[in-house]
């Protein structure tokens, strides 16, 4: 019995380091797990506070160009109408021209009547002066 | 410790890249907001172009409008003119026709159709008596001149000729002859006779003052001595018969071969006023108790008295007839109507 005491304090000694390294082991792997989640969830609030930032500056600027667009599509709604007002005075000099044209070319075969019907009244006044 | 910094820059670092990215973000971000100021800019240069551009329609408008306003002014009174000129024309016409037709007198016949209009007066002068007609000829078609029976040779009175066409007035033609062809008897017209635009026989130069006398297409008296066919068909010619001599010509009386001049004898005569009447005379003679006839020299002067522009003298003698509406007015000399080559009518 005595021969055997040792052994056993040996054994218990391998035993207290094994346990000291199993848990040593086991308190790194909480450390790593620890340090990943605090990694993930950093990188998240990064992620969140970035979309916010991109998203926030994207909006302004899409609410930026919305009004500027907005401003330019009064302006040319506003020209659209003038040019449509525009189209119908062209329009109505349009007929106002032909109008006038032909009654251009009315007058001309009217002078040319009254051309004619004055050399017709010329001649009979000078058959008129020949009367007995 | 040092682990523990370097842990630290390690979880710091994806940060200060993020850091980074947003600062510049916010530079670039500028470029995405769209050019509006540059687009206002060319907006209000469009705008103020555009309204420089109404201005300028809006006065080519209003200068239209005026120019069509003025030209609407010119027509209207250009209208009126030629309305003005028109009723003078008509009241000139109207006047000169009141004046030939005081110088005629009343007259006894009158037709009207929408090819003609004839009146039919007395003529009675110191000496001599007879009947004009004042014809209008609206269609030129109407007056004819027939050749008696429509063969060469035959002869036919002016009744006859007038009866047969369905003509309502009708006078003799031009001088004729008659000569014999193997034994018959064959009237010959002298000098030329054109019927619907054509000689009927070909061209006779007869030398002399035989002249010319009939109307061209228009309706209008033609005449005069001509000695070759083209003389004649320069007169374009539609209806026409030869005798002599020419008495007025554009309103001034010819002189008159003097063995036609101081006889009295009955007269027929085609003529033209200056508006394009034509005047057909006949003129009775050779009998004392009604008219002895009149000489070509107080004929122009009675002509020139009517105001007549045109007149040449057709044949006369025994072959003076005036038939109206199939009824002989004159008296001929013979005491009845003489047949003869060529006959004056116009139709209804």
């Amino acid at each position: 019995m005595k021969y055997s005491e040792p052994i056993v304090i040996k054994s218990n000694q391998s035993q207290t380091s094994r346990r000291k390294k199993t848990s040593s082991k086991k308190a790194g792997l909480v450390y790593v797990l620890l340090f990943l989640l605090i990694w993930g969830g950093l990188i998240y609030a990064g992620f969140y506070f970035t979309k916010q930032y991109l998203d926030n500056a994207i909006n302004n600027i899409q609410q930026t160009n919305a009004m500027n667009i907005q401003a330019v599509k009064d302006r040319l709604d506003s020209l659209t109408n003038e040019m449509i007002a525009l189209k119908s005075e062209l329009s109505s000099t349009d007929e106002t021209l032909s109008s006038s044209s032909s009654i251009q070319g009315e007058l001309r075969k009217k002078i040319d009547l009254l051309d004619a019907q004055l050399k017709n009244l010329e001649k009979s006044l000078k058959i008129l002066k020949e009367a007995p | 410790m040092r682990h523990a910094n370097l842990l630290a820059l390690l979880i710091i670092a994806p940060f200060i890249g993020i850091w980074l990215a947003c600062s510049s973000f916010t530079g670039y971000a500028q470029d995405l907001v769209l050019p509006a100021e540059k687009v206002n800019i060319s907006l209000h240069s469009l705008e103020e172009g555009f309204k420089l551009l109404a201005g300028e329609v809006s006065v080519v408008k209003t200068q239209a409008d005026e120019q069509k306003t003025q030209y609407e002014e010119h027509d209207r009174s250009l209208s009126s003119l030629a309305e003005l000129t028109s009723q003078h024309k008509e009241m000139s016409d109207r006047i000169y026709e009141e004046r030939i037709l005081m110088m005629l007198g009343e007259p006894v016949k009158v037709h009207k159709s929408s090819r003609t209009e004839i009146k039919v007066f007395k003529l009675e002068e110191l000496g001599y008596r007879g009947y004009i007609a004042k014809v209008k000829l609206f269609s030129p078609k109407v007056f004819k001149v027939v050749l008696a029976k429509d063969t060469l040779g035959e002869k036919e009175t002016t009744l006859e000729a007038v009866k047969r066409t369905g003509a309502l007035l009708g006078i003799n033609g031009g001088g004729f002859y008659t000569e014999m062809r193997e034994g018959k008897s064959y009237a010959v017209h002298i000098g030329n006779v054109v019927i619907d635009g054509k000689l009927i026989t070909p061209f006779n130069a007869y030398p002399g003052n035989l002249c010319f006398a009939g109307v061209n297409k228009s309706g209008r008296v033609i005449g005069g001595i001509v000695s070759k066919k083209e003389q004649l068909m320069a007169l374009n010619p539609w209806q026409g018969v030869s005798f002599i001599p020419v008495l007025i010509k554009g309103g001034v009386s010819q002189s008159i071969p003097a063995e036609w001049a101081k006889t009295k004898q009955p007269r027929t005569i085609l003529g033209e006023y200056a508006n394009g009447d034509l005047i057909m005379i006949v003129v009775d003679g050779r009998q004392a108790d009604w008219s002895s006839g009149v000489t070509l020299e107080r004929l122009i002067d009675k002509l020139v008295e009517l105001g007549v522009k045109e007149a040449y003298n057709l044949d006369g003698g025994g072959s003076s007839a005036f038939v109206y509406g199939g009824e002989v007015l004159n008296k001929p000399s013979d005491g009845k109507l003489r047949p003869v080559v060529t006959n004056i009518v116009v139709m209804p």
